[in-house]
């Protein structure tokens, strides 16, 4: 980490955390965009990189930025990214990988045959869920803000992007989104593993998905009213998909009500996702616990109080696939993870597994609470294409025993764990640098992709 | 995304809008086209964009609804302004732009 300079300008302060090989890994793009993001007016502290950064619209993928409202600070739709609130949600069960596994084929079938996953798979649920039957009370407590984004502004949620999400309530969407079931393979941090509720050869339900295409719209809408609008706010952009607009501006309070009512969407899709996995292994494991680990997005800006230097002060905290991590003690977590710290997902790709996390006291000073979200990519969807068959990939992971279901054999070349930076090393660096610390590794053995 | 010679002109779609600057008219023209595929649940595969004296333009896709026979690729998102160039030289045309996916 340090700070880097450009030519003749003021010292810009700019973090990239990583293990040497992950920076050496990361490419040139993830430097020069991390610094046209701390030139935008009005950041706090340093714009940040995450250990599984790379290059992306605007801010950089993994990019963390800050920005204080009060000293003319902005509000980003690319910092946000297009699939707004994308996240995990992680389910425990009460299974164990011995007892389940002959059902595996079956169980993975009838998921892929009730959840709608890839592009154009419609749903039946409808934009307005009814009040009861989607999910139970506890849940709640085990999603970040309570379930809800109290400043949601669903009037500033225009019709075109309402009626994009009518028939994909309850939709995987395709891309990097899955559905996994996983096993604890291993367990870092027994103390913190019994708090979370895990265990070694416990069956656990992963779902990686956002607010699809509601949130694609209001992405790519304002996007295009942004950078029109820059030269009015007097806001030089480094680069055009750096628009934004000012915290305090009408235009910049419109999104950010749109981007928290977009927030509530993707939980309720997610929370739908959950209500349709416990129904397909509730007929296969009859009396099966699916109890809510926690549920965090890695696609948002929100506003939290934080400190630099001798006081605290609230900041719009862009994280752009990147994690709230939050330590022991914090106010915002519920009572059960007050001790422990928040639970923190990195999603790996098909077949590479994946790291459960526990948000750190110190991340608050080095990162605003924020952490890796994934593996993140080694090499572009292109390249995956040219070195990888889907039909090869698919062959090879059931012969690991993970049983893999997509409509698309595109898609899974694509994602092939090939793609992907090694996501034990993302792990360990993100705990090296203070971010996270490694509680247990999950061992996929089914994965639904889009 | 899927193989264009295999898609049938059966439906048309017209688009209208303001923008001076040709490149943001290029992605204003891509999102509005991603937003019509995804709402009316379409696949175009013909396309005709025009820009008339007083800066309107109007363009009109063509295409038929989403079949099982067509292979869909990846979802795109939107279009971005990452990258974003037109240029004119010697008499040919060079356009690039990047969509999030």
């Amino acid at each position: 980490m340090g700070f880097i300079s450009g030519k003749g300008e003021k010292r810009t302060p700019v973090v990239l955390f990583g293990t040497e090989p992950l920076i050496r890994q990361m490419d040139d793009k993830v430097l020069e965009q991390i610094i046209n993001t701390s030139r935008l007016p009005g950041l706090a502290g340093s714009a940040l990189t995450m250990p599984d950064a790379h290059w992306g619209c605007g801010f950089p993928i993994g990019g963390v930025a800050a920005f204080d409202a009060g000293q003319g600070g902005v509000i980003s739709a690319g910092g946000v990214g297009f699939d707004n609130s994308c996240g995990i949600r992680t389910l425990l069960t009460d299974l164990t990988e011995e007892k389940t596994a002959p059902k595996f084929e079956s169980l993975a079938d009838e998921l892929f045959r009730r959840v709608p996953a890839g592009v154009g798979q419609e749903s039946s649920f409808p934009f307005s869920l009814p009040e009861h039957g989607f999910g139970e009370k506890a849940d709640l407590d085990r999603i970040e803000e309570g379930g809800c984004m109290p400043e949601a502004r669903p009037e500033s949620v225009s019709e075109k992007a309402k009626i994009r999400q009518q028939e994909e309530m309850g939709t995987l969407g395709s891309g990097n989104h899955y559905l996994e079931v996983q096993v604890v393979d291993k367990i870092q941090d027994p103390n913190v593993a019994k708090a979370f509720g895990l265990f070694e050869g416990q069956i656990l339900v992963s779902l990686h998905c956002g607010s699809r295409g509601l949130g694609h719209q209001i992405g790519t809408d304002t996007m295009m009213e942004f950078v029109k609008a820059a030269p009015r706010w007097k806001i030089v952009l480094p680069d055009r998909e750096l628009a934004c607009a000012p915290i305090r501006s009408e235009a910049g309070q419109r999104y950010l009500g749109a981007m928290n009512a977009t927030i509530n969407v993707a939980l309720a899709n997610r929370q739908i996702l959950s209500q349709t996995v416990r129904n397909v292994m509730g007929e296969i494991f009859p009396g099966i616990v699916l109890d809510t680990l926690y549920d965090v997005s890695h696609n948002t800006c929100k506003e939290e109080l934080h400190r630099i230097g001798d006081r605290s002060r609230p900041l719009f905290v862009h994280r752009k696939a990147a994690t709230r991590a939050l330590g022991p003690g914090h106010p915002s977590l519920p009572s059960v993870y007050r001790s422990p710290g928040q639970p923190v997902f990195i999603g790996g790709s098909i077949g590479s597994g994946s790291w459960i996390l526990a948000g750190v006291s110190q991340s608050e000073e080095l990162s605003f609470s924020s952490a890796s979200h994934g593996a993140g990519r080694s090499m572009s969807r292109h390249e995956a294409l040219r070195r990888f068959s889907g039909r090869m990939v698919k062959k090879e992971l059931l012969s690991r025993g993970i049983h893999i279901r997509s409509n698309s054999l595109r898609g899974i070349a694509e994602e092939a764990p090939g793609a992907y930076k090694d996501i034990d090393q993302v792990a360990e660096a993100t705990e090296i640098a203070g971010l996270a610390k490694r509680v247990a590794f999950l061992r996929p053995r089914v994965c639904l992709k889009g | 995304m899927t193989d264009l010679s295999a898609v049938h002109p059966h439906q048309e779609v017209d688009l209208s809008f303001v923008e001076p600057d040709e490149e943001l008219a290029l992605v204003t023209w891509i999102n509005r086209l991603l937003t019509e595929s995804d709402i009316r649940r379409l696949v175009f595969g013909r396309f005709k964009l025009e820009r008339n004296a007083a800066g309107l333009w109007h363009g009109r896709a063509f295409g038929e609804f989403w079949r099982e026979t067509h292979p869909r690729g990846i979802e795109v998102k939107g279009a971005t302004l990452s990258h974003l160039s037109i240029k004119h030289e010697g008499g040919l045309w060079t356009v690039r732009l990047v969509v999030d996916i």
